[in-house]
């Protein structure tokens, strides 16, 4: 049941509308709804890169490459929760000409550097933040809003390696923080119609994101829930592995397991129920 | 706007939430007013979270019988719907040995209440238990349990919801009206976050909106105030315990004359934390201006270290960090001696369908079937 007014009973209308919309808006999905549901505060720490790792196998015309899917991801209901949930995940990617994307993995940017083995250039993601609601643990909590991030990024192709590197500054209403990631993984053709990716990714987190992620307020302390000042520092190194199967050269199947550790500040922090929790996502997805 | 429901209870904190599950069980019409935007964001949030064995308190006094009973019915309650608990047991340890005497009359007093469970122990079987600790002589408190509060919380929400129950958050009860004190009726009037303001009428309410039981029930024209006891607001801080935690159970210092004293408590995570003190406010405070200030000043740890070491020597320097506080609602006075809960009824103040709880403090999470259960069998009488 949501939390409503006495007022609320008769009329009004349900919060947390603004994130959904707005995505609607961007991404012009009318999935709005189902992707405000699979909120999590970093887009980009289970969906599966499988996608990108991968070269697709069919010649393309026209400037536009889409691969687009839909699927489930069994997750925490937040960053370090004990509690997981299985959530609908789509997924869009839109790339223009190899130099334009608009992804709800990568977000919107533009490879501005780009070379065969090599891309870089700005973007902009979104973080989704994370609502009292999302969970009975976070009760009482401030809500952290839908931000705007601005940042860099790179990724680099070396044989069946692939090394990636951005950071993302907060600068429209979110947790108003600093991210950097960094994440090396190798791919290989398992079969003919099976390709199996494994990497490792760490991120780091700045001192106004740790407190926003991490720290409990004096005010909000509670049974179980101790005040509590987390400074920046590495957040979290997660390992993973996807199989994805092409059933055509357009459609495909991508599973991913992943292991994450939450680190130092952020695993010490009173919201961090479990330090190590493990996350996994099938999705079926069509690339033209 | 107004409207009209069968029931409606003031406060979605542990007992209110108990008392809205119970009437929705025996097929009431019942809504609940809470002022926050969640359940128990006050004083049902901000405790040691302890099942209580209902030692201390005097004899026959509501205390003793809804702590003792409601313990029972709690235990059965959270195996029956899943509510994370453990019946950990713990130790009253005398400090010194002239405090012995005061472990016999707990012992005394705890068989009065129907405690029959508790055993001594000597100082070297204690401390052979529990490495860590310096006593003198020790009580052992079997079933003494710890409980995860908010999922209690969340178990009787869902359970009276499941019934019918509606809770309305954001809402807070700022007035009242006696429509009819023979044969009941009450108007509340209602505030929303936004200011505005509604009439709501019932046949009966109940008030256990905790801090603020008393506030609400000093608004309700037709109510005499003088049935309206002083309200003394008592903080408790907590510190959190640094590191690996040294007891396998929860230990208790004899207690003081306004709480159980700098307790060691462990949460069902594992975390030791040491507390609450009395902080207590000035005088009377009928009416909390603003929000409730909760945060732990770091330097009342110094009190903290010099208490715990009475039992636990070898606590470390700047291991104690301030961890949380929460408010007692209590009926007695600064320096007075201790009070019981109090219930009243249409027997006591004399309008039909309306009960106040008031200082409702510690035993009340241990007792919130049992008060449940009485509140409901006021309203049936």
């Amino acid at each position: 049941m949501g939390r409503h007014s006495i007022f609320g009973l008769f009329r009004g209308p349900r919060p947390g509308a603004l994130p959904a919309l707005v995505l609607a808006l961007v991404l012009g999905l009318p999935m709005a709804q189902a992707w405000a549901d699979s909120r999590y505060n970093d887009w980009e720490l289970w969906s599966s890169s499988a996608n990108a790792v991968l070269p697709v196998r069919q010649g393309i015309a026209g400037p536009f490459r889409i691969n687009a899917a839909v699927g489930m991801v069994s997750a925490p209901e937040f960053l370090g929760s004990d509690s997981i949930s299985a959530r609908a995940l789509p997924l869009l990617d839109v790339n223009y000409a190899g130099s334009l994307f608009l992804s709800t993995q990568q977000g919107i940017g533009w490879n501005m550097w780009r070379k065969r083995t090599f891309r870089a250039g700005p973007r902009i993601t979104f973080d989704y933040g994370r609502l009292a609601s999302d969970s009975t643990s976070l009760t009482g909590l401030p809500d952290i809003d839908l931000g705007t991030e601005a940042g860099l990024f790179f990724e680099s192709f070396m044989a069946s390696w692939r090394f990636k590197g951005d950071f993302r500054k907060d600068v429209g209403g979110g947790h108003g923080g600093l991210l950097i990631n960094g994440e090396a993984s190798w791919g290989s053709r398992w079969t003919k119609d099976t390709s199996l990716i494994m990497g490792m990714r760490m991120t780091y987190m700045d001192t106004t994101y740790a407190e926003s992620y991490f720290s409990v307020a004096a005010a909000d302390a509670i049974s179980g829930r101790a005040a509590y000042t987390a400074a920046g520092g590495l957040r979290d190194v997660n390992a993973y592995a996807q199989l994805v199967y092409d059933f055509t050269p357009a459609i495909y199947l991508a599973t991913e397991v992943r292991a994450t550790s939450l680190m130092a500040q952020a695993a010490d922090s009173p919201l961090a129920e479990q330090d190590v929790f493990f996350t996994g996502a099938v999705m079926l997805g069509v690339r033209f | 706007m107004s409207d009209r429901v069968d029931s409606i209870v003031v406060g979605a904190g542990v007992v209110g939430l108990a008392i809205a599950r119970q009437l929705a069980l025996a097929g009431d019409e019942v809504v609940v007013l809470e002022a926050a935007d969640a359940i128990g964001m006050e004083t049902s949030s901000r405790n040691s979270e302890v099942i209580h064995a209902g030692i201390y308190y005097d004899k026959d006094s509501l205390k003793a019988r809804f702590c003792v009973s409601g313990k029972a019915m709690l235990y059965e309650f959270c195996a029956s719907h899943g509510v994370a608990h453990r019946n950990c047991g713990k130790l009253i340890v005398a400090t010194a040995p002239d405090e012995l005497e005061i472990l016999d009359n707990i012992m005394a007093k705890a068989a009065a209440n129907g405690v029959e469970d508790l055993y001594e122990i000597s100082a070297a079987e204690a401390m052979g238990q529990e490495p860590a600790l310096l006593c003198a002589g020790a009580l052992v408190s079997p079933s003494t349990g710890i409980i995860d509060s908010h999922g209690l919380m969340l178990a009787y929400q869902g359970e009276a919801e499941d019934h019918g129950a509606v809770i309305a958050f954001r809402s807070r009860a700022v007035g009242g009206r006696v429509l009819s004190p023979k044969t009941g009726g009450i108007s509340l009037r209602v505030r929303g976050d936004d200011g505005e303001e509604m009439e709501l009428a019932c046949r009966r309410l109940i008030n256990a909106a905790g801090l603020y039981a008393q506030p609400l029930a000093r608004t309700i024209e037709g109510l005499d105030p003088d049935t309206v006891p002083p309200l003394y607001y008592c903080k408790g801080n907590y510190f959190s315990l640094a590191g690996r935690q040294p007891f396998s159970r929860l230990i208790y210092p004899v207690p003081g004359s306004a709480s159980l004293g700098v307790h060691l408590t462990i949460d069902l995570a594992g975390q030791a934390r040491f507390g609450p003190d009395q902080q207590w406010l000035e005088g009377a405070m009928e009416d909390l201006e603003g929000p409730i200030d909760y945060r732990v000043e770091p330097s009342r740890s110094e009190v903290f270290y010099e208490a715990v070491r009475r039992y636990y020597p070898a606590l470390p320097d700047d291991s104690l960090q301030p961890a949380y506080s929460g408010m007692r609602p209590k009926l007695q006075r600064p320096g007075g001696g201790a009070e019981d809960f109090l219930i009243q009824g249409p027997d006591s103040h004399g309008v039909a369908g309306l009960i106040n709880l008031y200082g409702i403090e510690s035993p009340g999470l241990t007792s919130s079937l049992a008060i449940a259960r009485h509140v409901a069998g006021m309203l049936s009488d």
